[in-house]
């Protein structure tokens, strides 16, 4: 009996570290959306994402092709890790390289960058625990106008 | 023996308490999980359908991915270990079927996730080892043990409450950002709600000062709701903001079936045995609305005072017997007879 008290202490304790990893992580993770799975972190903040990509660095940018893909899927594309899955699934088994464009506005912030351009998703990782490199850390500032603009849409 | 510090925590945790308000939350999630399962099984095509691409998470690859039909029919598999649960038979197996089918909704592809989903497979995981069904079980048994409120240990409740106490309170750390506090998030949200839900289209169009009102209440809501809770003289008033928060979220915010998952979960912040009590009470009164009122209790027979003659009654000139003023008075009601010294005349 006294074994299950100290058992229910571990998993609390593993459960409330494990949840807390994101605050641990470089950046804002609602923006590069690393370490919020299986923790408690906010799932209302919405990211609108204007996603292009090249396979060669000379080649013009192009859209993405997400015709095999669920509703859903495209919905969540906005999240790097997903995005590199992606890249890694679609396109990299024919062109072996692949660059990516995402320029996301996150709720209030101004328009910016969430990934670098000139990182070859074909060859780049994903560390959990850790910042990835290719993400950008940070969305653009606050648009202070943010809520006259959502009246008039 | 002698009683050392981690003896006497030890036994506070070990402590027997009521299962009831447990039990009550057993049914209630079994509910939801039921609720759930039908509410995905119905946009089921936005979520699965036999796609090409499956994202996987980090040492999950391997896990299988499998088409529409058979996402169809593990969505009905979850709807009836809901039910089971509910009911209160195997919930163990039937909470270790459920975690392992939510578990597979969520890592068969990275893209379909929920908080509240991770929540479920939490609760489910917790069900698998702590009694939950040791009151309210349907059972057709005539065994009365069967029948009989049993208790459970005190880290049984605190177990399903500490889920969540943390869930609230890292919602709460999470809102500590400047764009949920200027409103924004919130505003964009509802604006996201208001082609169906008018309260958040008048919200959002004639009063965006309720956003940042709003926001800042969330906040202070969701970090103080867990010591709310745990504190007997706030509890009361936490749980009616709390009830009031989830209801206005779910008429304002697109999150699905969430507030309901929260407002069931309010049974476990009561005294444990407050179903018991109420159990008391509804048999109290069902027993006396049952009663035969037609038939009143009888009476004991009250003991004859013998009158005085003089002060209880006198003989007139034609030989009657009269009853005095002060008899009348003694005696308390009228006899309607008219009598000659009647007080209540009037």
């Amino acid at each position: 009996m006294e074994k299950n008290v100290w058992l229910l202490h571990g998993f609390f304790l593993v459960l409330t570290v494990f949840s807390f990893r994101h605050v641990l992580i470089l950046g804002d993770h609602l923006w590069t959306g690393e370490g919020t799975r299986l923790s408690w972190s906010m799932r209302l903040n919405g990211k609108y994402c204007h996603i292009e990509v090249k396979v060669k660095p000379e080649d013009p940018w192009l859209l993405p092709d997400v015709r095999g893909l669920t509703p859903i899927q495209r919905d969540n594309l906005s999240d790097p890790y997903l995005f590199l899955q992606y890249a890694k699934k679609v396109y990299c088994p024919q062109s072996h390289s692949l660059y990516g464009s995402m320029d996301c506005r996150a709720v209030s912030h101004i328009r910016s960058p969430l990934i670098r351009t000139d990182v070859d998703l074909c060859t780049a990782t994903y560390k959990i625990l850790s910042h990835n490199e290719w993400i950008l850390p940070l969305p653009g500032p606050i648009d202070p106008h943010y809520l006259d603009w959502l009246k008039v849409k | 023996m002698k009683k050392t510090k981690r003896n006497t925590y030890v036994d506070w945790w070990k402590k027997p308490i009521s299962s009831g308000s447990l039990s009550v939350f057993r049914i209630l999630f079994g509910i939801f999980i039921w609720m759930d399962a039908i509410a995905f099984y119905v946009e089921v095509r936005h979520y699965f359908r036999s796609q090409i691409v499956y994202f996987k998470y980090p040492g999950f690859a391997w896990w299988p991915s499998f088409d529409l039909q058979t996402n169809r029919l593990i969505l009905v598999s979850l709807g009836l270990m809901g039910i089971w649960i509910a009911l209160g038979w195997w919930v163990r197996t039937s909470a270790f079927l459920a975690m392992i089918l939510l578990f597979h909704l969520l890592f068969q592809d990275a893209s379909f996730y929920l908080n509240h989903l991770a929540l479920n497979l939490l609760i489910c995981f917790l069900f698998i080892f702590i009694p939950t069904n040791r009151s309210y079980k349907l059972t057709f048994q005539k065994d009365s043990k069967r029948r009989i409120h049993q208790p459970i240990h005190r880290y049984h409740l605190h177990s399903i409450q500490g889920i969540f106490f943390i869930s609230y309170f890292y919602s709460g750390i999470e809102k500590i950002r400047p764009d949920w506090l200027n409103g924004d998030i919130v505003a964009m949200n509802m604006a996201g709600r208001s082609e169906e839900s008018q309260l958040a289209s008048w919200i959002i169009r004639s009063h965006p000062a309720i956003c940042v009102g709003g926001a800042w209440a969330v906040l202070t809501l969701e970090l103080l709701a867990p010591f709310g809770i745990l504190w007997s003289k706030s509890r009361i008033p936490t749980l009616m903001l709390l009830f009031l928060f989830h209801g206005f979220n779910d008429l304002t915010l697109n999150i699905g079936l969430f507030s309901y998952l929260m407002i069931f979960a309010m049974v476990l912040y009561f005294e444990p045995d407050w179903p018991e009590k109420l159990e008391i009470k509804f048999l109290k009164w069902y027993l006396r609305s049952r009663m035969d009122h037609s038939i009143k209790p009888k009476t004991p027979p009250q003991k004859q005072i013998p009158l005085k003659e003089g002060l209880d009654f006198y003989l007139d000139e034609q030989g009657n017997l009269v009853f005095t003023e002060s008899y009348h008075l003694k005696r308390g009601h009228c006899c309607k007879n008219s009598c000659r010294h009647c007080p209540f005349n009037s």
